[in-house]
């Protein structure tokens, strides 16, 4: 077993003290940084960046006629940051009045929380309902067709057939019956642009499969996997993005309200303060302490 | 708190209840957290078996066999159990027949998705440094950067001959450092994402639980 090296005598009161610290303290201590500012938001600005403003500016610029494909593909493990990016996004397809079609090809519980997402959304668009001009009915402006289970094969009969391969919705009732899929033929002609909400790497299908064939693809993915995402955004594969929680947050103030992810930011911002403070307080002390041993020996 | 006298409360309980016993592993080693997990893997094995039969086999394999009389489908039987004749010996060369027939048609398609992908990033690669006319400021210091970046990774990954000279070696450095960089950010993106996690687990003990977050 390697001996540990000889610990000069003269240690600082505080030194000693971050040596011996329980990790359940800095636990605490994250509990609190990240609880306070959840009880009491501050007033933080979120200020939009580039990727989510041009996601926003090109869901503005598409044209009603057309149908939007949602691909919903998250599950409860990243609730906090997919949900509320969902939420947002059926908030601005739902003013826009466009027309589309949820759907779901990782995880067979995906449907059910993009339909509480959607719900939630009609519930602030339309808290009345459908407004004089029927809008938004099911089957006819939106549907919901469920999971179907993700291969490239299957996302190639989508882009070529969408009725066929989505076949029926997620209570079973087949597609064809409903007006929104009347005349629907492939999705090059009647798609105007594919969103795909994701905690997978689902874009990996779907840019060379549907995006290659001229949908317009966009991303809302989680923070863990946006980095491999830019290239993307940069070479214009991907319309626009949203990173994680933040991205959420960033949509919620193109669209003028505070939803959860806004509120949800304080507690991100003082979290992520903790940690750059116990960075520097660790380096400091690692620092000081090799000085010293240099000069001890 | 969530009162426990609908179906809604009673989810909200559960849900709760799991999430501290999960979070009890961050005091020590516990067999209420073991619990917990033993359970929810339990329920996931289960329940993709599940979903297995009801969103894939049930409507696209037996209710075309059953109701529309689509015979040919039962023939998918075939393949399906020779892939089990991986545990023989004697028969272990069928599952290969059936393995081999399935990569012939992913490489193919793993080709169209490959170039679907990357050939539009290598063109993408492709930028001008100077502005058309050499109008100032002369540069393009955003597609300077890109090409630096470009070039000193790609040198970094040239393994094809010993890297002696001076240039090399130092253009090779800068895409190692250019990638630690890189790989900060990643990281730092990382941390924000599991932080997001646990803000929404503490939303939910905190709003919809214990109801001492406003949900507004």
């Amino acid at each position: 077993m390697a001996r540990e090296a000889p610990q000069p005598a003269t240690r600082s009161g505080w030194e000693a003290v971050l040596d011996r610290i329980d990790r359940r303290v800095i636990y605490l201590g994250l509990l609190l940084f990240t609880l306070v500012p959840l009880r009491f938001p501050l007033p933080l600005p979120v200020y939009v960046t580039p990727p989510a403003a041009s996601l926003h500016a090109a869901i503005e610029a598409l044209p009603t006629e057309k149908v939007v494909f949602v691909a919903s593909n998250w599950d409860a493990d990243t609730y906090a940051e997919n949900e509320p990016q969902t939420i947002a996004l059926f908030r601005h397809l739902l003013r826009r009045r466009l027309k589309f079609v949820l759907f779901s090809v990782t995880a067979a519980t995906a449907p059910q929380f993009g339909q509480n997402a959607l719900d939630e959304a009609l519930q602030n668009e339309f808290p009345a309902g459908p407004g004089p001009d029927g809008y938004p009915a099911y089957g006819v402006h939106y549907l919901n067709a469920g999971y179907k289970v993700r291969a490239k094969p299957w996302i190639r009969s989508l882009v070529q057939d969408p009725g066929a391969a989505l076949n029926a919705d997620w209570k079973a009732q087949p597609i064809r019956s409903f007006p929104l899929f009347q005349g629907l033929t492939s999705m090059p002609a009647a798609a105007s642009m594919l969103i795909d909400i994701t905690a997978s790497d689902t874009t990996e299908d779907f840019i060379p499969l549907v995006g290659a064939e001229g949908v317009p693809i966009s991303l809302a993915c989680t923070a863990v996997s946006a980095p491999e995402q830019y290239p993307f955004l940069a070479t214009g594969q991907l319309k626009g993005l949203l990173t994680g929680m933040r991205g959420a947050a960033e949509y919620e103030t193109l669209l003028g309200y505070k939803g959860r992810a806004t509120r949800m930011m304080g507690g991100q911002s003082f979290a992520h303060l903790y940690i750059f403070l116990l960075i520097v307080l660790g380096n400091v002390a690692v620092i000081r302490r090799s000085l010293r041993r240099r000069r001890a020996s | 708190m969530e009162p426990l006298t609908s179906p809604q409360g009673i989810i909200i309980w559960i849900g709760a209840l799991v999430t501290l016993a999960l979070y009890s592993i961050l005091y020590k080693e516990n067999p209420v957290y073991r619990v917990a997990e033993h359970a929810f893997l339990g329920l996931a094995a289960g329940y993709g078996l599940y979903a297995a039969w009801a969103f894939v086999l049930y409507p696209k394999w037996y209710q075309p066999i059953r109701n529309d009389g689509v015979w040919l489908w039962a023939m998918a039987l075939v393949p399906g159990v020779m892939y089990y004749t991986i545990y023989s010996k004697r028969l272990n060369w069928m599952s290969r027949m059936v393995m081999v027939t399935m990569m012939g048609f992913e490489a193919g398609l793993i080709f169209r998705t490959w170039a679907g992908t990357y050939m539009r990033q290598i063109s993408d690669s492709f930028r001008p440094l100077f502005q058309p006319g050499f109008r100032p400021p002369f540069l393009y210091w955003d597609n300077l950067i890109f090409v630096v970046a470009l070039v000193s990774v790609m040198t970094y990954f040239f393994f094809s001959f010993e890297q002696k000279s001076r240039a090399v070696q130092r253009t090779a450095g800068l895409g190692r450092w250019l990638m630690m960089i890189a790989f900060g950010a990643m990281f730092g993106s990382t941390v924000m994402a599991r932080l997001s996690l646990f803000i929404g687990r503490l939303w939910y003990l905190f709003a919809e639980w214990l109801h001492l977050i406003p949900k507004g």
